[in-house]
């Protein structure tokens, strides 16, 4: 199965440099949406720096980006979000 | 070969804050074991067949999904016991229960056991008052779990390690703390560059050192504070060594 990579951007950089395998790319993608929304959850009462402008960028193993995203798009509802 | 434990020579507090009389009831049952790392003590629906006292390193107790994967619900070091309460009766674990690092833990047959705190109750008490501390724990786990991100959990998690092994120095992979805190080993690994950028941490393939305790603290939920000062000092009532 191919490798692919998941990266944060904002000028400063953030990489995974480990990878992990998925069949396709619509696979990655989806793990970079579960991630981002990992990162993002319960974030808001959290001082200090925030991912929101922050890019999510999925490269596959020749170095090419197959997908990118602002990781405000992947900000969950909180549980009381009426 | 197992060796047999004198109350003078174990590293575990619940053992040591046991008297002299009552210790003698058991201390002959009890063997020194060493364990890897991710070794399953019990699973859930198990019987309890033995009961665990850390003299070094950890163990996790996770709650097993439908699934069959695990999320952290408390965690056991030399302060504590895993099994204790079968010392009231024959139990099933709820939990499943994995050692954290390689170490050496204390061990005795349930059996054994139960048979001393039949006869004593200073052990009952023992295991009722650990119990419920170890109750209030799993109880700020859950809400950290569910209210708290996954930086805050983390540092959490690499804090309340490194005080229960006594070392900055973590043999732990991301793939095993992202099953231990229920998230994406890649984001373990995100989260991770972000601490190691900040001069929190430095990390390498399979251990994590802890380079600024104090900043992670202040990366932590407060819930590392709650158990680390407020629990853990409820449990035996005894000297805790001081965290730096």
């Amino acid at each position: 199965m191919p490798m692919f990579y998941f990266h944060l951007d904002d000028g400063d950089h953030l990489w995974d440099t480990v990878g992990t395998d998925f069949a396709d790319t619509k696979a990655a993608g989806g793990h970079a949406w579960v991630v981002a929304r990992e990162l993002m959850l319960n974030r808001e009462e959290m001082s200090g720096h925030s991912w929101d402008e922050w890019t999510m960028s999925v490269v596959d193993a020749e170095g090419d980006q197959v997908l990118s995203f602002t990781m405000s798009d992947a900000q969950p509802r909180k549980l009381n979000d009426h | 070969m197992p060796q047999t434990l004198g109350k003078n020579h174990t590293q575990n507090r619940l053992l040591a804050t046991i008297s002299r009389d009552t210790f003698s009831l058991f201390d002959r049952h009890l063997k020194t074991v060493d364990l890897k790392q991710g070794e399953i003590l019990h699973e859930p629906e198990e019987s309890v067949e033995r009961v665990y006292f850390p003299e070094s390193g950890m163990i996790s107790l996770l709650v097993v999904t439908k699934d069959g994967a695990g999320i952290e619900a408390a965690i056991i070091g030399r302060e504590g016991a895993v099994g204790l309460h079968r010392g009231l009766g024959k139990r099933r674990a709820f939990t499943r229960a994995v050692t954290q690092v390689d170490a050496l833990f204390s061990v005795i047959s349930a059996e054994h056991f139960a048979d001393a705190v039949k006869q004593s109750e200073e052990l009952k008490d023992l295991i009722t008052r650990y119990t419920e501390v170890l109750w209030v724990e799993a109880q700020q786990i859950a809400a950290c779990n569910a209210i708290h991100n996954a930086e805050e959990r983390l540092c959490r998690w690499l804090l309340q390690t490194r005080d229960r092994i006594e070392s900055d120095t973590l043999p732990l992979t991301q793939e095993f703390l992202s099953q231990m805190l229920g998230i994406r080993r890649t984001t373990v690994t995100l989260v991770a560059r972000t601490l190691q950028k900040s001069g929190l941490i430095k990390y390498s393939r399979g251990s994590i050192v802890i380079l600024d305790g104090k900043g992670l603290e202040s990366v932590a939920c407060e819930c590392y504070h709650v158990i680390q000062h407020e629990t853990l000092p409820l449990k035996i009532g005894a000297d805790l060594p001081v965290v730096k």
